[in-house]
């Protein structure tokens, strides 16, 4: 028996998929199931007997009786809504300038990528810790007192937010490289064309460019949310580490903040998706 | 006149972009070569008053550095390549062949990428616990060669956009010649692919190197651990060498720069590939 061509191609394709497949029910799928069903329960370490169903008393006890949980949760996200927009900004300003014919802008170009390269979350971990009282940016007392005389009590906040922006800055590689290949995927066709008609490089920019990029905006977007969430600093993601594994002995109660914690990147990354959506163009659409 | 200007204007922004990006590895680098009383000595700024080798020479032995060397190099070298493999095959089925569920199969894939891995650390733990392979390097291995592990949706999701770039005609000439699609995909498409291979092997073996979430966890036997690991014990090794007292920051930050050293080495001659594939991959549009 032959099958035909139709099947024979779904075939190959199932085959080829296969391997994800399998990886993705054994580590994720499974996982996930595995972990709602453990919220539901008082399980733990060590522990006697089976696990009882509890319900959701862990999530209550989440929103509850935790004091810790919800402000981590909230400062996580009040540090989004303001690390998104710098750090989209910022790498987009960065790709412009890089994408400019001055001499060495391949240099620069690898010079913004090296954060990617060595930005290990231990070796990060250890260098902000220990400029943590002392600014990343200059060394020495001069520049310190010299702002002092300016800034008088504000110099430690004015520090601090220095400190967080190198952070927040150190974090753009990644998008800074998919906006430069972004721009280059801009036909050069249209800018000729909008110049010969008069327009101004600030109009061209708002008109051509901005448009031309915005997939490249929304996946930089989507990066730069679920990045932060799930990056090693992140507080929530620590907090949950802590939990589990050196603070309580409970397993139950962690896999219900995971599962918070994980809804929420979730919904965040649809409301993004279709916000911005919206305001996406793509080239071969009308 | 104008043109000059401006083109300084924009150099002068770049060399200010790339300071806040040098900055900590000078700092790295000078702090790490600085004895204990040069570091508390407020009239040592950059310059260290001799160069404390000794520093790297602490690090070297608290990282036990030709083990976790050869550990990491191995498992992140091995992982990075059976996972741009693997991801290589995921993602041309799904780039090219018709089959049906395929958009919401892909969804999956995209789903995966937004997972915390936090959410699945106790489960998986408890998995790897019942399949012995706790204190092994399975849990790194398997799920790369599955187009699982580290990131392993945003691989195929690069591999996908890559090959739906490349021209069906060169397919079709194969298909005419009577080859079957394995045929096709090992002999005519992955070796197109030369420019996604290297940005995902790339990328794929910096993050298998920097990772020390999964590894803390489900290794403790000190003589398996990466090196990112033996970073963040560091103290704790000094304290075991006895060497309290006798080192500070600067070992330290010599440590740090061990770990990376490598990567640096990779990054220089490798360069041009990281940042010129990525561009050539089509991932945009």
């Amino acid at each position: 028996m032959r099958l035909s061509l139709k099947k024979q191609e779904a075939l190959a394709g199932y085959g080829f998929i296969a391997l994800w497949v399998v990886g993705f029910a054994v580590f994720l799928l499974l996982p996930l199931i595995r972990n709602g069903l453990m919220s539901l329960t008082d399980a733990a370490l060590a522990q006697e007997g089976e696990p009882q169903f509890i319900g959701l008393a862990n999530y209550v006890e989440a929103f509850t009786l935790d004091v810790d949980f919800v402000p981590y949760l909230l400062h996580t996200l009040r540090n989004l809504v303001v690390d998104v927009p710098v750090i989209l900004a910022f790498s987009l300003a960065v790709a412009l300038l890089a994408m400019q014919p001055v001499p060495g802008n391949i240099l620069f170009r690898a010079i913004f990528f090296l954060p990617v390269v060595i930005g290990s979350a231990a070796v990060v971990g250890r260098l902000f810790d220990t400029a943590g009282n002392q600014v990343v940016l200059f060394r020495g007392e001069g520049v310190q007192q010299f702002l002092h005389i300016y800034l008088g009590e504000h110099l430690p906040a004015f520090l601090a937010f220095l400190n967080r922006s190198i952070f927040v800055l150190w974090r753009s590689g990644v998008q800074i490289l998919i906006f430069i290949a972004g721009l280059k995927g801009i036909d050069p066709a249209l800018y000729e064309a909008a110049r010969v008609d008069g327009a101004s490089p600030w109009s061209s920019f708002w008109k051509i460019t901005l448009p031309m990029l915005s997939p490249v905006v929304l996946v930089n977007v989507v990066y730069t949310i679920i990045d932060s969430f799930t990056d090693y600093f992140n507080e929530v993601m620590y907090y949950i580490r802590m939990v589990t594994f050196e603070v309580s002995l409970r397993l139950g109660y962690p896999s219900a903040l995971g599962n918070i914690y994980f809804v929420l990147i979730f919904v965040l990354v649809v409301v993004a998706f279709f916000t911005l959506g919206r305001f996406t163009f793509y080239r071969g659409e009308r | 006149m104008k043109n000059n200007l401006k083109r300084a204007v924009v150099l002068l922004l770049l060399v200010d972009v790339a300071f806040v990006f040098l900055m900590p590895v000078f700092v790295l680098l000078s702090t790490s070569l600085m004895h204990v009383m040069d570091l508390y000595d407020p009239t040592v700024q950059w310059i260290p008053r001799w160069l404390a080798w000794e520093n790297y020479r602490i690090a070297f032995t608290a990282l036990d550095y030709p083990t976790s060397f050869r550990n990491t190099i191995l498992v992140a070298g091995v992982s990075a390549a059976l996972q741009t493999v693997s991801c290589a095959i995921v993602g041309y089925g799904f780039a090219r062949l018709r089959f049906p569920g395929r958009d919401w199969l892909f969804l999956l894939v995209l789903f995966g990428l937004i997972v915390p891995p936090q959410a699945l650390i106790i489960q998986r733990f408890i998995l790897y616990s019942k399949l012995g392979w706790l204190n092994t390097y399975r849990p790194f291995v398997v799920p790369a060669a599955l187009a699982m592990g580290l990131r392993g949706g945003l691989f195929v999701f690069i591999f996908r956009q890559f090959f739906k770039g490349v021209p069906w005609e060169l397919e079709d000439a194969g298909k005419i010649d009577g080859a079957g699609p394995v045929r096709v995909f090992f002999s005519i498409i992955l070796p197109l692919a030369k420019p996604a291979i290297v940005v995902v092997y790339l990328f794929s073996f910096v993050w298998h190197w920097n990772d020390s979430l999964e590894p803390t966890i489900y290794l403790n036997d000190t003589s398996k651990f990466f090196l990112s690991q033996r970073l963040g014990v560091i103290e704790a090794s000094m304290e075991l060498m006895q060497l309290r007292g006798m080192y500070g920051t600067g070992t330290v930050m010599a440590a740090a720069l061990l770990v990376i050293l490598p990567l640096l080495v990779l990054y220089l001659v490798a360069q041009r590939y990281f940042v010129e594939s990525i561009e050539r991959t089509g991932l945009i549009g």
